[in-house]
Formats: structure tokens, sequence, C-alpha cells
């Protein structure tokens, strides 16, 4: 069984240890139930101490590794509040060494923070491009995200010839590549309704 | 609490000689009333030329009602992606002016140009992990039609990025529309993102799947759930649904991801047992995990070694068998799509030939499996001609089949797994007592203490009269949504409790809850679903306690339905006091005092006799009920 631990310091209730403990209240009377946390009395004026919070948090790092409740009775069985303190204050292995940030991974896979675009709030918002106006790239682009140098006046066109197969087209072309263009288009469109058929 | 994770096995006995395999069917149902968590959600998504039209205009609303139904303190962010990335709302408190600065963007949202879908999605990402705080769900929603054909396209490295984000607290779902995008990829990113894959093979599907997904971040009780596994000694364990395993020290961990508040999952454990010595026993332990410490629940199964004769003289059970192979039949269909896709068809043809032919080898008569046996012969003649749409269908259908994920792409609710299993479980229920009795009941209980409960009143009453009353047990139906000793049972509960209960049979159904219904009454007729909602709230469930009587009481009450559509018990009740069951009762006490003194009235013997009861059938039911009051406590079991 739980020891009860100090009395002295009875200054939390049961809204106050689950808000430091960060579990729900049901949680904590669960807890109580199976006989990992000392009874606190009976009554909505039941006061809990910092060795009840200690318990709760190394009840919660002892889940975190996925050890069963029973487990975890065994373990605390026999600890008071100093020997509880004391394996709080060891870091679990493997946190210490700590791992970086979504947002830190994310700016090491592109190479830098989202750059800096005028869709920021509070600023009014241009309107964004459309097929009709061709794309204004409007600050340079981290290396990862680079288009190639010429495309930042251009803008790809995706022409469906079935539902499977599309031509992609950047432009402006050249007059020149336009005409070649018009003509590779008949030539596909002939050629998909023919298979059809 | 009600225990809402549930073992079944396939057969408990093993082979002493030679290893042998058994399936487990798991079943795990999420609790009710979550306690919100704050979200940070990043929606992503494609502008690319190929959106343009009614595609993009579903997404944008899609993405308002799901900007909607934020609250102030998550959080907020918005990316549009062609081959440029623009950061259309930065991560910050989804409150009144974010919410309508983002609705702003996207209405001027166009589309056009090409398709960085990786570098979209990790901005997005980002942003997610800008907003993100302890106790914060991370969540980015990936939309797009087209292939990643811009910036980081090799499969691999996205779905490790996948993988690599959901440990730092961002989960990635997807969502593909029209026939244009990699149902594999988008698949697999969310797999490994710890999020939902989804296909909109209409662009009408795109509003609801993006406000459904943000809905489901928005329930979520408890984060990162896990199934862990004690195994014994010499076991092995594999699964076909397709959830991360990892081993630590010792124990198998199945990461199951969110669960969302009533969530109901169902999945699969192949285990392997090593040779034993007869009559041992190997012990199978779970136990659910989650980052919050909201689940607490574990079963365990036991297995016993046994002789050749014993083991295949054994009893199989059926659903068991067909969830497993339902689950084993949807992952060789992925793979063989996969390897259709790849060019390898005639491997793919192969492996769908082998599974089917296991079935039929060992499925003996059942039907379900037989037809799932030619479903995949068919699959593999097909294989080769499957198109695109095909591919897409065949990715979705199978994601949903091993995610336990409904047509409409969202998680299913116990509803319809209570009235699901209370029907399968009717189905295999026993009816004790005589074929034509004239009282009659079904009892649904919620667990092992009810069940006992049923028994000990069934015997009682049919020691009474052998011929007078009949009932059949479903043991366990109610467990769902039961919401356990001292805890209200709120009127929805019930509600979807009865509706439940009611799609199962004609019969007269008495549900057996521990819950306490709202108003404190001891139970509730619903006239129009024929069910009876009873709760053992007050009443001693121990042997030989008031709960006994209590049941058998409700049971012959309610028995009287039988056959008579037009009866009423409640219409053999008056105002005043004459030691009989009609006599008026406000509390429990009452109840226990008027089922002592246990009579019944001329008056209401004469209503009994008019509606077509045997009276003298059941005055001796009546007796058998007092007598289980009067005896004192604990002499009989």
């Amino acid at each position: 069984m739980v020891e009860p631990g100090s009395q002295l310091d009875m200054t939390l209730d049961l809204n106050d240890l689950c808000r430091q403990g960060d579990v729900t209240a049901r949680t904590v009377r669960y807890y109580v139930q199976q006989g990992l946390l000392p009874s606190p009395g009976l009554g909505t004026g039941a006061r809990y101490g910092p060795g009840h919070l200690a318990r709760l948090r190394l009840i919660r790092r002892l889940q975190r590794d996925h050890l069963p409740l029973a487990e975890i009775r065994r373990r605390l069985e026999g600890l008071d509040d100093e020997a509880i303190q004391a394996r709080l204050e060891t870091p679990p292995p493997g946190e210490a060494a700590g791992t970086n940030s979504a947002v830190d991974y994310v700016r090491s896979a592109l190479g830098g923070p989202a750059p800096d675009t005028p869709e920021v709030l509070g600023r009014r918002a241009p309107p964004l491009p459309s097929p009709a106006a061709p794309v204004k790239a409007s600050s340079p682009t981290p290396s990862r995200l680079a288009r190639p140098a010429a495309a930042d006046r251009a803008q790809w066109e995706r022409i469906a010839m079935t539902p499977d197969v599309e031509i992609h087209v950047r432009r402006p072309l050249s007059r020149e590549d336009n005409r070649r263009l018009e003509k590779l288009l008949e030539e596909a469109r002939a050629l998909f309704r023919k298979e059809e058929v | 609490m009600p225990k809402s994770l549930h073992v079944q096995p396939d057969r408990t006995l093993i082979r002493a000689a030679g290893r042998s395999r058994r399936h487990l069917g798991v079943d795990i149902v999420a609790p009710r009333r979550p306690r919100r968590r704050p979200v940070s959600l990043g929606l992503v998504l494609d502008r690319s030329g190929s959106m343009a039209g009614p595609k993009l205009d579903l997404a944008r609303q899609g993405a308002i009602r799901a900007i909607r139904s934020l609250q102030e303190e998550d959080r907020l962010s918005v990316v549009a992606y062609n081959e440029e990335v623009n950061v259309l709302i930065r991560a910050g408190a989804a409150d009144d002016t974010a919410k309508r600065v983002a609705e702003h963007r996207l209405h001027q949202t166009e589309a056009g140009g090409n398709t960085d879908l990786c570098g979209g999605w990790l901005r997005g990402c980002e942003q997610v992990g800008l907003g993100l705080d302890a106790g914060r769900l991370g969540r980015c929603l990936l939309l797009t039609d087209g292939l990643a054909n811009q910036g980081i396209t090799d499969q691999a490295t996205i779905v490790r990025h996948a993988a690599e984000l959901r440990t730092r607290g961002v989960t990635t779902s997807t969502l593909g529309v029209g026939r244009d995008f990699d149902e594999g990829l988008l698949r697999r990113m969310a797999e490994a993102g710890g999020g939902n894959f989804y296909f909109a093979e209409h662009a009408a599907q795109l509003s609801d799947f993006i406000a459904g997904e943000t809905g489901e971040a928005l329930k979520v009780v408890a984060r990162e759930a896990a199934l862990v596994i004690d195994l014994p000694a010499g076991a092995s364990l594999t699964s076909p649904n397709p959830f991360r395993m990892r081993t630590e020290s010792g124990r198998t961990v199945l990461e199951l991801g969110d669960l969302v508040a009533d969530q109901v999952l169902s999945l699969v454990l192949t285990v392997e047992f090593p040779e034993g010595r007869e009559g041992e026993r190997a012990l199978v332990q779970c136990w659910l995990w989650d980052a919050d410490g909201v689940l607490e629940w574990s079963a365990e199964q036991a297995f016993g070694y046994a002789s050749h004769q014993a083991y295949e003289a054994q009893p199989r059970d059926r659903e068991v068998d067909r969830a497993a192979a339902s689950a084993y039949a949807a992952r060789a269909r992925r793979r063989a799509g996969e390897l259709a896709r790849e060019g390898a068809a005639d491997k793919g043809r192969a492996l769908l030939k082998k599974l089917a032919g296991e079935f039929r080898q060992h499925a003996g008569d059942d039907p379900r499996i037989l037809a799932l046996a030619s479903a995949l012969e068919q699959e593999a003649e097909r294989l080769e001609r499957m198109d695109s749409l095909d591919h897409k269908r065949l990715e979705y259908s199978t994601f949903g089949t091993l995610r336990s994920r409904g047509v409409d792409g969202m998680t299913i609710g116990t509803m319809s797994f209570t009235a699901d299993r209370t029907l399968q479980m009717m189905l295999r229920a026993e009816r004790h007592g005589p074929a034509q009795a004239p009282f009659f009941v079904t009892a649904v209980t919620a667990d092992k203490v009810g069940t006992r409960l049923v028994e000990t009143a069934g015997r009682a009453l049919a020691a009474a009269d052998p011929q007078a009353f009949a009932y059949t047990i479903v043991d366990g139906a109610a467990c769902v949504l039961d919401s356990g000793p001292g805890v209200a049972l709120s009127r929805d509960d019930e509600l979807a409790l009865t509706y439940a209960v009611a799609a199962a049979g004609d019969a007269v159904k008495i549900v057996i809850v521990h819950g306490v219904l709202e108003d404190g009454a001891s139970s509730h007729w619903h006239p129009a679903e024929r069910v009876v909602i009873a709760s053992l709230d007050g009443w001693d469930e121990a042997p030989g306690g008031s709960a006994e009587a209590f049941v058998a009481h409700q049971m012959v009450l309610e028995g009287s339905r039988h056959g008579r559509p037009g009866w009423d018990p409640m219409a053999a009740m008056h105002t005043d006091r004459r030691g009989c069951w009609g006599d008026p009762c406000a509390n429990r006490s009452e109840i226990e005092a008027k089922l002592e003194a246990g009579g019944l009235c001329p008056e209401c013997c004469r209503l009994y006799e008019d509606a077509g009861v045997d009276v003298e059938q059941l005055l001796r039911l009546v007796a058998a009920v007092r007598q289980l009051v009067q005896r004192p406590a604990g002499v009989r079991n």
C-alpha cells in the first residue's frame, strides 16, 4: 500500500493537482482507487500535497514508458517522497539527448524558414496569381524550393488529351515554339481520337 | 469505467507439439466525453492549374467550414501551393480576425501552375509546428489532385519526412481528389504520418472530407494511443493492420494514433506460439496506452496447450475468423495493387490466388469467407486491367477496412457498432427455457455482473414454473455505452443504446446497465423500440443481494409483453398500496418492500387475465421473486 507521505503541506485541491499534473480528475480518482496515489480523504474539500504531485508525475513518466499500472504500482511500493523526488530528478533515458522540433526539421529539409510573402496577417493581401496573370515571384525562394531561373514570369499550362494523358507547357513560348505546339496538339488530338474509336 | 478493450480469440487451445498460430480480434472503443485538446491545424491546398473550377471552389468551401469550426484557443495556418508555396495564413490564434482574413485570402486564391506537393506540405507542417505547444494536437491536412512533379519528388524521402514529423508532434492526413494524384504516395504519407487518407472521387466530396477531418481533430480524446502487448516467452506477433509496430523492452507496441470520441477500432493480432507441455497455459496480456493517460484498460487471454485430438476438436469463433480473413484480404489486395502498378501484376495475381486458396482450405462452410475467396480470385483476374480510378478506389477502400473507417471516410461511432455487435451476439446467444413460453425477454447486459444477475433470476423463475418463462442473455453487448457504476448515463447515451439494441430482432429487450439514469428512475420503457433500460444503481449486486430480485421482477414484468403487443404492464398500476406489484413506488426501498410483500391484488390479476396472461403462472413467478428478496443475503448463489 502507498504511504501517505508528508501531511504538512496539503495545499492543493483536486483542480490544482489536475492542472499541475496535466491529468483529469477522473484519472486522479482512478489512481487513488488503484492504490497508486495515497487517499486524500473524503469529500470535495480533499487536499493534496507536493508528495501527491511528485508521485503523480512519476506515474505519468512510467506510463510514458508503456508500463502497465500493476507494474507501476509494484515499482512505487515502498518508495517514500524523497525517493520519488530523486527518481523524478534523473532524466529519463533518451530525453536528455533531445530531438529537434518539427519546425527545425522542416527548415533543415527545405534549407531555411518560409520566405516572407506579401500574404502576412495584418497586411492587405494582393490577389494570388491567376492563370491569366503570370506568376511573379515575390521574393527569393530558398534553394531547395528554387525554380528554374527563367521561370519568374513563366507559368505552366496543363493541356489534357485524355483523362490519363496531359501535355505540360511552360508559357510564354516563342512564336516559333507556339506554332510547333499547335501542330503537336493537333496531331496528338487526332491520335487520341483515333485510339478511342 | 466501462471496459472498452475487448479481446476475442479464434480458438483457445494451442498445440503442445509443433507451433500454432492464433488470431485475436481486438475491439477498442474510445471514451465518449472528451476533455477537448486545443489544436494547431494546418490546411495545405493544391492550387495547381488542374484544380481550376469546381475542385478549387469546393476545397475552398471545405477549408472555410473547417476554419469556422475552430475556437480561439486553437491555432490556424493555411498554405496554398503550386510550383510556388504561399503561406496564406501564418500560424496564430484562430480568433475572429484570423478566420475572416483566412476566408478572404482563400477567396482570392486562384489556380495555375505545377505541383510542389512536398514543399507545400512541409511548409504547412512548419506552420503547424510553429503553433504547437505542450498538450496541443498538431494536424496538417494536405489536399492535392496531382503528382509531385516539382521540388522533392522522391517518394521514400517524402514518406520518411512524414514519419519524422509525426514523432515531432505533427500528424499528416492526405486528401486526393480526381484521377491524377498518386494514391500509393498519399496513403503511405498518411500511414507514416499517423493520420488519415481520403479519396474524393468526386469534387463534391471535398468539402465534407476537409470539414470532417477537422471535426475529428477537434474530438480527439486520446493522443498517440498505443496497444501494448506482452507475449509469453518464445511467441511472436504480427498484425495485418497497418499500424507501426515496435518492440520495447520485450513488449510489443502497436502505435494506433489519436483516437476520436466514440471511435471504434477493430484490429487483428496474429500470435505464433512455440511448442509447450500439455496442460500448460500461455497468457497474452494487452493494455491501452495514450499520451494523456485517458485509457486505462487492459485485457488478457489465456491459451491452453493441448493434445492433437483436443486441438483439432475445439470450436472456432466464426466472427474472429471472418475479421482475420477480411483484414488479411485487404492487405493482400493492397499489396497486389502496388505490384500491378510497379509492373509485376503476375506476382500480385499469385499473391491473391494463394490467399484465396488458404481461405478455401480453412473456411469450412463459412459463406462469408468463401465469398471473400471468390472476390480475391476475381480481383486476381482483373488486376492487369485495373485503371487509375480502380487503383484509387482500391487504396481507399482497403485503408478504410484496415483502419475501421466507414464508407463516408470517417471513424465508425459506437451506435452502429453496438447494434452490429448485439446482432452478432444475439445470433450466438442461447435461449433458456421452453420454446413457447408465455413470458419471454432478451436481456442485454454490460458485463459479467449483469449476466450473473440475469442467470440467477432466470434460474429462480424457471424453478417456480418450468413452462412459464424463457429468456436469452446477450452477454456484454451494452458495455460500450454503459457509463459505469455511480456515473450518470446521459439521455443521449440511453437513446443510442436503445436504438442500437432495438435493431436486433423483435423480442422485448431489457438492457441492464450500471450507469445512473438521468431522472434517477430504476428503469425506462421505450415503447417505440420495445426496449427497457434498467439501472442497477443502488441495488445490492452481490450474490444473494437485492439486485437479483429487481432483475427478476423486471424480467417478469417486461416478459409479460411478449406476444401481447397491446399490453402494457403499466396498466396494472394503482395509486393506493395493496401489497401488490401495482403499488406506486417513489424509490428503491419502496420497490424492495413491494417485492417482499410480493403479491397481485384481484384487480391487477383481472387486468393481466384480460390481456391473455395465465394468472396462475404469473403468481408462481411473482412468488419466486418474493423468495429472492426474502432469503437472507448470501445464502444461495
